[in-house]
């Protein structure tokens, strides 16, 4: 029993290794291969997109520290003009990225990222 | 059952090759097949260790005495649950143990980034799966849990009594879920420097691994000490061990990363510094369980000797030699983004801090190894004790304690006079006034003082982190409690982190009080004899003596008075269990214990004879239960940074687009 049990194991285990090898992929590359001279199917260009999204919503949390800890008196008024401008500036740069893909016109103003941040903070406080 | 578990541990070696070899390959000539293999290659090895685990424990449980291991670690008269823990007990059990934690961990890393098919994500699978081969390499040829003996046994060896106690049946697991926890950031900066994608993709993916592992190690080593407290019968709690020490030196290191990581999120900056960080850590988590192991340094805990010494050596250096080389070869690419503006700022406070962390580990690890270096050199093996480690780590950890107390406060980049003045003039006035009121009552020991003093100060800077943030929030028309509630809940990392300073304080006022004020007596008394010690006065009030399968027990029994108030009985033990085929080879006491918040009254039997005369020690050790408060408090503060956002700010963080030309919807 013991012996079929094993063999059982052995059968099951080799093939759920191969199985990736019978599937069809729409890229047989890996995600950040630097072979390809194709265009980026708009899977990757989704996932690229969420990860400046990701990279995105660590911008606003610094933003909103920055501002927490001005509130709070830690940083000068110096310093928190300054840091601000360089997290927006950050930020202004990664929506201009993310529009080039998007192709979404003066999404990189200020006035826009003011109001992301804003829309941004609004959903944070409301959880 | 055993044919089964061995076949799983041979067959998880040979999928664990393959992994190996795939991922490599799968990096190297980019093929999304081969990863998504291997990925399946890390979960069917986690899959057949759980098979073998299982297997181990069905034959520790039942008694299987064919079986070397259950032989060695287990007896008809061992309760389940020791029967079950027996799995980490012995040299076998416990590398399987680590073999299947490190896979589990490895499979939720496959899980987590089922999507990621990048090299960076082959290189981790790299990295995991030579970790892995290493470990079950010797479960599988070295030291077997399932090596039969050549009779069956009619009686197993058991378990040493003093390893039969709850601390000790859950300290070991703990411990191993911290080094094994560990492997894991390390497995994403050896991604990093093989894939060369040195951004910030690793230390995100990292962070919350390590918090994980320093939590467990936290627990461990607290869990240790709780056991040696309540075992060993000595009064102490921390011995600076070998195998205490083994455990401290990643948890050193890995505090040292855990603060250093917010400066390469935020600044840009120590990019290098944290992945040698990251690699002393995981070097230090393999080093300790080398030491634990491999008996090469005789302590309290090492009860076996074996041949897997030479093949840890050999591990621990590879290691080393194959992440500095890799991480030399990608040094152009490590430079910082930032540059430091003033000594004065929270990034010089944290550089210090990563500086003190390292040096006391540093310290622990000479002071670890010298035993072993002058034995090569000198032909005698010079035991380093308690007064090097005191000496040395006192004094660093006192400035630690004021530099966990300046970090919150201080600014990023460049602290004004206004923002030292604003910030820290209450703080400072509170460790000062709390030095003189010390003074004023007579307190001269000057480390008490000290420490006593930076604790307050410490308290003091997180009391008006919290007064401040609730300050701010109630400002917008919350309540008080409703405003600390999401002040915590909305950053939680910060104010996690502060609950964690808050409970290191606790555990190190316990230290300080217990290690410094700490009264006691040796005394032989005949029965209704009594002795006053401290404040309390204890009463003998007889023994009497007992049997059961176990042991054969002799019982003190003590009625404890304050004053003339009687507050509670306490029983002191001392037993000869019958331990190895039922010869009476071990004697182990069971400590009288009163706990409470200002002293623990510890009484260990030392000795009685045939005419009712037994002989005490008598211990009163001041506020030693912060300590185990403090490790509580690190726990929750721990728990709260690491909780997960609500599922729909997570949701906010993938957010999709439709690429077609009319529509361009973001949901949130």
């Amino acid at each position: 029993m013991t012996l079929y049990i094993s063999v059982a194991i052995c059968i099951a285990t080799s093939v759920f290794i191969i199985i990736p090898f019978l599937i069809k992929y729409k890229s047989v590359r890996l995600d950040d291969s630097t072979h390809d001279q194709e265009p980026k199917s708009s899977i990757d260009l989704n996932k690229e997109i969420i990860s400046m999204q990701g990279e995105k919503n660590k911008l606003y949390s610094e933003l909103m520290d920055i501002e927490f800890d001005y509130n709070l008196g830690k940083i000068t008024e110096n310093d928190y003009k300054e840091l601000r401008s360089k997290y927006m500036g950050r930020t202004a740069e990664l929506l201009r990225k993310i529009d080039e893909i998007n192709i979404k016109p003066g999404s990189g103003t200020g006035d826009v990222i003011e109001d992301e941040i804003n829309k941004f903070k609004k959903n944070v406080n409301s959880n | 059952m055993a044919i089964a578990g061995s076949i799983s541990i041979f067959l998880s070696f040979v999928v664990c090759i393959y992994v190996l070899i795939a991922s490599v390959l799968s990096a190297r000539l980019n093929r999304r097949d081969l990863l998504n293999s291997a990925k399946n290659g890390v979960i069917s090895i986690c899959l057949l260790l759980i098979i073998a685990a299982i297997c181990l424990v069905n034959s520790l449980v039942n008694l299987d005495f064919s079986l070397k291991y259950v032989a060695l670690n287990t007896s008809t008269d061992l309760p389940l649950i020791y029967r079950v823990t027996a799995l980490w007990a012995g040299q076998a059990g416990s590398l399987l143990l680590w073999s299947l934690i490190l896979s589990i961990f490895s499979a939720l890393v496959v899980i987590f980034n089922r999507n990621n098919n990048t090299k960076f994500y082959s290189y981790v699978i790299t990295t995991l799966a030579a970790v892995s081969c290493f470990f079950i390499f010797l479960i599988a040829f070295v030291e077997n849990p399932f090596q039969k003996l050549p009779f069956i046994a009619d009686e197993g060896r058991g378990l040493n009594p003093i390893l039969q106690n709850g601390y000790m049946a859950i300290h070991p697991l703990t411990l191993y879920i911290g080094y094994v926890g560990v492997t894991i950031p390390f497995a994403f900066a050896m991604g990093a420097l093989l894939s060369g994608k040195i951004d910030d993709e690793w230390i995100k993916n990292s962070r919350k691994w390590i918090l994980f592992a320093w939590t467990f190690l936290s627990v461990g080593l607290l869990l240790g000490a709780r056991w040696a407290y309540l075992e060993l019968g000595w009064g102490g709690y921390w011995a600076w061990d070998p195998v205490e020490n083994a455990a401290f030196m990643p948890w050193l290191a890995g505090t040292a990363f855990l603060h250093s990581v917010m400066i390469q999120e935020r600044k840009k900056m120590l990019k290098k510094w944290n992945l040698i960080l990251i690699i002393l850590t995981f070097f230090f988590a393999i080093f300790g369980t080398f030491i634990t192991r491999s008996g090469i340094i005789s302590s309290v805990h090492s009860f076996a000797q074996s041949d897997i010494g030479p093949l840890f050596l050999g591990f621990i250096t590879l290691i080393l030699l194959f992440s500095f080389s890799i991480l030399w070869y990608r040094n152009d690419q490590l430079k910082s983004e930032d540059q430091f503006e003033s000594i004065l700022s929270r990034e010089s406070a944290f550089i210090f801090n990563n500086l003190l962390f390292l040096s006391m580990a540093f310290v622990v690890f000479l002071g670890t190894i010298f035993p072993i270096l002058s034995e090569a050199l000198t032909g005698e093996k010079i035991l380093v004790g308690p007064p090097y480690f005191n000496k040395v780590n006192v004094p660093i950890g006192l400035v630690l304690i004021f530099l966990m107390g300046v970090g919150p406060l201080i600014s990023w980049r460049k602290a004004s006079k206004e923002n030292l003045i604003k910030n820290f003039l209450f703080p400072i006035m509170t460790g000062v006034s709390t030095s003189i009121v010390l003074l004023i009552l007579g307190i001269r020991e000057a480390v008490a003082v000290l420490s006593y003093s930076l604790c307050a100060f410490v308290l003091s800077t997180v009391f008006i982190e919290f007064y401040r943030g609730v300050r701010v929030r109630s400002g917008r028309g919350e309540n008080y409690l409703l405003a600390l509630t999401r002040l915590v809940s909305k950053n939680k990392r910060r104010y996690g982190g502060y609950i964690i300073h808050i409970g290191v304080a606790l555990i190190v006022i316990g230290i300080t009080s217990s290690s410094v004020f700490v009264t006691q007596k040796e005394v032989t008394l005949s029965r209704n004899e009594t002795v006053e010690v401290g404040k309390y006065t204890i009463a003998f009030n007889g023994l009497q003596r007992y049997q059961n399968d176990a042991k054969n027990a002799t019982a003190a029994f003590l009625t404890i008075y304050k004053g003339s108030d009687p507050v509670g009985q306490l029983v002191a033990e001392k037993n000869i269990y019958k331990y190895e085929g039922n010869r009476e080879i071990n004697q182990e006491t069971e400590v009288g214990l009163r706990s409470t918040l200002m002293d623990d009254l510890y009484i260990t039997l030392t000795n009685f004879n045939n005419n009712g005369k037994a002989s005490f020690r008598i211990i009163v050790n001041t506020m030693v239960s912060w300590i185990w408060l403090g490790g509580m408090v690190v726990l929750f503060g721990a728990i709260i940074t690491m909780w997960p956002a609500p599922f729909k700010r997570r949701q906010e963080s993938s957010v999709r687009y439709n690429l077609g030309a009319d529509d361009h919807t973001a949901k949130v």
